[in-house]
């Protein structure tokens, strides 16, 4: 299973250079701006997604993967996983080079430690919804019919940080960004519910994880190809 | 004409058994598909474009779901048992299926840790002998260079079914006779069998012990291959041999200005006067696979 993990990270070996060169690139996003870092992650592993997807749709790949030794409840959880580790990678990076700029006093670097745990408990979310919509529809309807329904999951979700923001109305405090939505609702969340609320969120998301993944084994299961 | 196997087989030494094997596709159907194959003989699947060769292959490797029928492989249920049915069994499709953006190594370093029994002494040997350089992306292989990779992943791993479909389209007819080579050689250790399915039927009248012939998702017969050459007769006369009689011995039949054609399977019926003006002689497994296909197509099963 670890090696379909590593299948998907080698296929986009050139892609990944790219990702990693903007995260670095825009440096110290996660103290300036926990928006844009959040933002950066959830594009990061939609467009690693897409491209190991597009590969395994390109060399029609599953044909070979489907008559390896490796059963088909496997592939799927490597997909799930290959997410999470996308997840982790551009995690890795934005956070330590963050944390550095932050140590050298970068001028023009604001935040605070607490504000990146209650980002990091909202994006976690975010991205749990975003995997669970995502790929069961990917299993479901393949990777050209489904692209639309990843584009439109993405643009939901966008959609209801801003909403969120709107609805709150509440000042971002000490966190400046041009994504007040995401912002806010840290804030909020930050300032009224503490480490609880957080848990919840790593559960809800967790629970929808489970809940996607079961669904996706069933399509999975039952696929032709 | 459609008939079963029937050579009784000892079940220990199956390899691979087919029963009742159906799936339905909204503008095909494979129907009743069944055949055997034992440890140590190679078993030619012939047929027509689209006559359901690729999807039997793919049904027996849990590509597709079946709808219908029971298929063993090595004894084992191919859907309960797959991991364990997969570890030994090699294969090679028409088309590569590796990722192309990898190298051979890179590939083979994804795929060799999920057999239990891969060979890399084996696989290094494969590669020097079929002049693979592991650092060529598999992108810029040749299509034969592409099936020999392919053909090098299947035979390191101690498979014991090896299963080709369609390997050697598209493919020149050197590369295509070292590939029945090389599977000449595998034939010489008795615990492996082969299923080859191709359309270019003169590949398996050298190497092919056992011959299932499908036809519009249908078994027209599985027999061994001497049976089947030996079953049917290419006959060849002048037009005026012909009458409404004769006519009806022949499977199929080709008239032209200077004489006719045909195939039949019941030589004996024609009287030995009449063989004596025309010349029988023994046919190709493709001029039986045209003249059987042909019947089909006009609506005689």
């Amino acid at each position: 299973m670890w090696r379909i993990i590593l299948k998907d990270l080698m296929v986009q070996k050139s892609n990944i250079f790219i990702i990693i060169f903007l995260c670095i690139s825009i440096s110290g996003t996660m103290y300036r701006s926990p928006g844009i870092a959040g933002v950066q992650l959830l594009l990061g592993v939609y467009f690693m997604l897409i491209y190991a997807n597009s590969y395994d749709f390109k060399y029609n790949g599953e044909i070979m993967i489907n008559s390896l030794p490796i059963n088909r409840k496997e592939i799927v959880l490597a997909k799930y996983l290959s997410a999470i580790v996308y997840a982790l990678i551009i995690m890795v990076i934005i956070i330590p080079e963050s944390m550095i700029l932050y140590l050298f006093n970068f001028p023009g670097l604001t935040g605070s430690i607490q504000a990146i745990v209650s980002f990091l408990g909202i994006v976690v979310l975010l991205l749990s919804i975003y995997i669970s919509i995502y790929l069961p529809l990917y299993y479901r309807l393949g990777y050209m019919r489904s692209r639309w329904g990843n584009f439109i999951s993405m643009f939901v979700i966008f959609g209801l940080i801003g909403a969120m923001g709107q609805l709150i109305k509440i000042p971002a405090g000490e966190l400046k960004t041009t994504n007040q939505g995401l912002e806010q609702l840290t804030a909020v969340l930050n300032g009224y519910a503490g480490p609880v609320i957080y848990l919840m969120m790593l559960v809800v998301g967790m629970v929808l994880l489970v809940l996607s993944f079961k669904v996706s084994v069933r399509i999975y299961k039952n696929k032709d190809f | 004409m459609s008939e079963t196997d029937p050579v009784r087989r000892n079940s220990s030494s199956l390899i691979l058994e087919i029963q009742g094997l159906g799936k339905y596709f909204s503008e095909f159907e494979l129907s009743d598909v069944t055949f055997s194959l034992e440890k140590g003989y190679v078993m030619g699947l012939i047929g027509p474009n689209g006559s359901g060769k690729t999807t039997t292959i793919k049904l027996i490797m849990n590509l597709l779901k079946k709808d219908r029928g029971e298929i063993k492989v090595f004894g084992l249920d191919h859907v309960k048992d797959e991991k364990e049915i997969k570890n030994k069994i090699g294969f090679v499709y028409d088309e590569n299926h590796y990722y192309g953006v990898l190298t051979i190594e890179q590939m083979k370093k994804i795929v060799a840790p999920m057999y239990q029994y891969w060979d890399e002494h084996l696989f290094q040997k494969y590669l020097k002998e079929f002049d693979l350089n592991p650092k060529q992306k598999i992108d810029k292989l040749s299509k034969g260079m592409k099936t020999k990779f392919s053909l090098a992943m299947a035979l390191s791993h101690q498979a014991e079914l090896i299963i080709l479909d369609e390997p050697t389209s598209g493919l020149d007819p050197v590369f295509r006779n070292e590939l029945l080579e090389i599977l000449y050689f595998l034939m010489q250790d008795e615990n492996k069998a082969i299923l080859f399915s191709t359309h270019i039927t003169s590949d398996l009248e050298r190497i092919a012990d056992y011959i299932t012939f499908i036809n519009q998702g249908r078994v027209v017969f599985t027999s061994e291959k001497d049976q089947v050459l030996e079953r049917f007769s290419l006959v060849k006369g002048p037009n005026y041999l012909l009458d409404s009689s004769l006519e009806k011995q022949f499977i199929g039949l080709r008239k032209s200005s200077v004489g006719f054609e045909g195939l039949t399977a019941d030589l004996e019926v024609i009287s030995p006067a009449m063989k004596e003006k025309m010349i029988v002689e023994r046919p190709t497994l493709d001029e039986i696979m045209i003249y059987l296909v042909n019947r089909t197509r006009m609506g005689v099963r």
